[in-house]
């Protein structure tokens, strides 16, 4: 029998399984972080995201229902410039709204801002990132909280390798360190890209987040001593792009969390939009 | 009356031939200008320039030397398809307020996709002699670091201040087609969204108002009365010129790109301003074979006619309109130092004399850096191969060009005849429709000579010696005969065969090295083979001291053993 404590502790679980996986999706929506532009080179590009999810997996990889089913939206800006052959710089920040039963949340998420450079002097597609994940003014002491409200640090290395004329394997990882009390974790990609033609290609990945388990307290609002910012998930990602002419190009695809821990079972779609100006 | 006429027509050739000669001993004791450029950078953006992958477009800080300053800007690679090569085309803009030769803005060319090396520096010197508006040519000896990189070619940037000098202006309208979609060909199609086939490079403006208006003349104007429109509208010099060039060089890599067309406000007509000739004088773009091997392949042509290239109303009316086509062709006998009506003041340029000159000094100078080269284009053997195979080309283009053009022809195929009177005569044997069939150089001989030549074309031999396969041969059959009674000649005797593009090719399915293909002649009922050499480029195979006997037909094939 669900008592109203057990309710509500299942309905603020909901919501913060969701807010784990938002940061999950909103720092991940974005493309591989081999990749440098050329000197002069701008890109901008638009992430539109919608999931939703009436199900969790909790501490132990065990299904949990949930009391309402959250809905997330999302729409992430970001933006590169190659600011010279070795350096590409670039920032990205969300606008997102979620929902689960009463609990709303809207807003600016964190500012992530980076920098790009490279592993291998000759071939793009193998670079070391570093990015500051700063929080803007969001509630962090809500249950569907847009960010954990600390700054953080992300370090990576990716690379990409050339399968045949037309694949494309990219891979990396990287690790994320957070100020207070959120664990830090560990972040993997692994992706492969089927280039049809000069207007076609198609994608598919999948991401991991892991937790280092080293949240130092329960965020707030405390659940039993839960520490919800330590969470696993891996994600598969399916989706298509084309391209229309040099400079724009747009994609769509679907995404759906294929496990996980003390995370919400959430899957979605996503459009994107990429503009590139500069040296072409 | 006819007395005048004949005199006055003696009295031109004269003044044709003197020029030619002199033209021919002043171009051999010419040197031709070569300069040094020394630029500085980092080391490692030095190295990564030409190592990066291909499309990426950034550039690196640079210093240039120049007299005793040190100029800064920026360097980066240049070009779309060139960026395929280790060697890399390159562009220098310097900042504001500091000028090389009173340039901004500087290219140097690789030449990556020439192995002579002279293609482009030869087009822009037949350029420069008619007289045309067109940039500033050198060869470049490139440092950077105190390094030799190697041999370029600096081509000065096109724009309104180059034009100036011409006494053009540089306030006009300046266009010039987008190479990369192919539709600048002054259609009315090519400006319905201009955007997209045109570059407004002067003003800077979106307005193609004024190209329109040329284009739609261009499209009202009947052929009859061309020759009218082309004078009320343009350089007209320039256009015919830029259509000998063409012609001259077998560039059909033209009329929809590689040019730009400027609007004068001083002369108030536009001008023609040719581009981009490294694939011409002989080169052949292959319609049957992917990227790159369409562009880069061993074809060689020389028998286009003036209309080559793809479709273009200022050229197609031009060559259709008798008057602008007297007029053409008067200035291409002029340039080839043949008779012309009237003095027209055209120089000699193109004989295979002075041509060969031109490419013998050429390749003299080129090939003692070639060796030092830091990103090699090709060996020395394979440089001096295409410079043997510019000289036959220049050969064979004015054999075809005098024939077909200037010249009445019979218009027979695959047959030539040629009368040797002496030791030391070299003589071509062009069939009707200026095709070279090969050439014979008189070693000796016992009296005048009517040598015939017949060809079977495009066919395997049908007779072979016994170990040879037919299909590792050839696909052409030579007869020779003497038709001259009690007279018996040795000479050096040369074969041209064909290799057009990839489906019209005399080259046997089977032959796998061009190089080991040797010349075999039927003698009597015997096979014979000879010691022979073959230019790949030209598609020559030749034998040396080869006798001919009196009335005795000779049947040539060539296989690879």
């Amino acid at each position: 029998m669900i008592t109203l404590k057990k309710f509500k502790k299942i309905r603020v679980l909901s919501c913060t399984f969701s807010t784990a996986l938002l940061l999950f999706l909103i720092s991940g929506a974005s493309q591989a972080g081999g990749w440098l532009r050329s000197e002069g080179e701008h890109r901008y590009s638009a992430y539109l995201q919608s999931s939703s999810a009436d199900k969790s997996w909790d501490r132990d990889g065990n299904d949990v229902n949930s009391s309402c089913t959250s809905k997330d939206n999302s729409i992430t800006h970001e933006y590169e410039y190659g600011y010279s052959y070795y350096r590409t710089y670039f920032g990205k920040v969300s606008m997102a709204s979620s929902k689960c039963g009463q609990d709303k949340s809207s807003g600016f998420g964190d500012v992530y801002l980076g920098v790009r450079g490279r592993l291998n002097l000759y071939k793009n597609g193998q670079a070391w990132e570093a990015i500051v994940i700063i929080p803007t003014g969001y509630d962090n002491t809500k249950s569907n909280r847009l960010g954990y409200g600390e700054p953080g640090l992300e370090l990576g290395l990716y690379s990409s390798r050339r399968l045949n004329e037309k694949s494309t394997l990219t891979y990396g990882g990287s690790l994320r360190f957070w100020a207070g009390a959120p664990a830090d974790q560990f972040r993997t990609k692994i992706g492969w890209t089927y280039k049809k033609n000069k207007t076609w290609s198609y994608h598919a990945n999948l991401s991991g987040n892991f937790s280092l388990n080293n949240g130092k307290e329960s965020l707030t609002p405390s659940i039993d001593g839960d520490f919800e910012s330590e969470f696993d998930v891996i994600r598969g990602e399916i989706g298509l792009r084309r391209s229309l002419g040099k400079r724009l190009s747009l994609g769509a695809g679907l995404f759906k969390n294929l496990w996980g821990r003390n995370v919400s079972q959430r899957d979605g779609i996503f459009v994107s939009l990429s503009y590139v100006w500069g040296r072409l | 009356m006819k007395m005048m006429g004949y005199r006055k027509k003696i009295s031109l050739l004269i003044i044709s031939s003197l020029l030619s000669v002199y033209a021919s001993i002043s171009f051999a004791r010419e040197d031709i200008p070569v300069q040094d450029m020394h630029l500085e950078m980092k080391a490692r953006d030095a190295d990564v320039l030409f190592k990066k992958e291909k499309y990426d477009r950034s550039t690196f800080p640079v210093k240039l030397f120049h007299e005793g300053v040190r100029l800064k800007g920026r360097i980066e690679v240049k070009g779309s398809f060139t960026r395929n090569f280790d060697k890399k085309s390159l562009k220098i803009k310097l900042d504001k307020g500091q000028e090389w030769n009173g340039q901004r803005r500087i290219v140097l060319n690789a030449m990556a996709t020439d192995a002579s090396m002279m293609r482009e520096w030869l087009a822009w010197d037949l350029i420069h002699t008619l007289g045309m508006a067109a940039p500033r040519v050198s060869y470049t000896r490139l440092h950077i670091n105190r390094r030799f990189i190697g041999m370029f070619l600096h081509i000065e940037w096109i724009d309104p201040n180059m034009l100036a000098r011409y006494g053009l202006g540089s306030d006009g309208e300046f266009f010039h087609p987008d190479d990369s979609t192919f539709c600048g060909d002054l259609t009315p199609k090519s400006v319905s969204n201009p955007e997209r086939c045109w570059f407004k490079l002067s003003p800077r403006d979106n307005n193609f108002s004024p190209l329109k208006e040329l284009i739609s003349g261009l499209e009202e104007a009947s052929i009859e009365d061309f020759d009218e429109f082309l004078e009320e509208h343009f350089d007209v010099d320039s256009v015919l010129n830029w259509i000998l060039v063409n012609a001259i060089t077998s560039n059909g890599d033209t009329y929809n790109k590689n040019y730009f067309i400027y609007y004068s406000t001083e002369i108030q007509k536009w001008v023609m301003i040719p581009w981009d000739y490294d694939l011409s004088f002989g080169r052949n773009w292959d319609e049957y074979l992917k990227y790159p091997a369409n562009i880069l392949n061993d074809n060689f042509q020389y028998f286009y006619p003036l209309e080559l290239g793809l479709p273009n109303p200022l050229k197609d009316k031009l060559l259709k309109n008798p008057v602008l086509l007297e007029r053409l062709k008067q200035k291409l006998k002029g340039l080839m130092g043949m008779p012309v009506e009237g003095y027209t003041g055209t120089p000699v340029w193109f004989t295979p004399t002075l041509m060969r000159n031109r490419i013998d000094t050429l390749t003299a100078m080129l090939v003692d850096d070639l060796h030092r080269e830091r990103y090699t284009i090709a060996s020395e053997q394979v440089m001096r191969e295409q410079a043997v195979g510019l000289k036959d080309y220049v050969t064979f283009r004015y054999d075809f060009l005098r024939k077909t053009i200037l010249e009445t022809s019979d218009w027979v195929a695959n047959r030539a005849s040629v009368h040797v009177i002496k030791a030391g005569d070299s003589k071509s044997l062009v069939d009707g429709f200026g095709r070279t069939l090969g050439a014979v150089e008189a070693i000796s001989l016992n009296g005048k000579a009517d040598i015939n030549v017949e060809v079977e074309s495009m066919s395997v031999p049908v007779y072979t010696p016994k170990a040879i396969n037919a299909n590792s041969c050839i696909k052409r059959t030579w007869f020779l005969v003497n038709k001259t009674p009690y007279s018996n000649l040795k000479v050096n005797l040369s074969l041209q065969y064909i290799q057009e593009n990839s489906k019209l090719s005399e080259i046997g399915k089977k032959v796998k090295k061009e190089k080991a293909l040797q010349l075999w002649v039927l003698y009597y009922d015997q096979w014979k083979k000879l010691a022979s050499t073959v230019s790949p480029v030209s598609n020559i195979i030749e034998t040396r001291n080869f006798d001919i006997k009196a009335g005795r037909l000779y049947r040539f094939i060539a296989c690879q053993s």
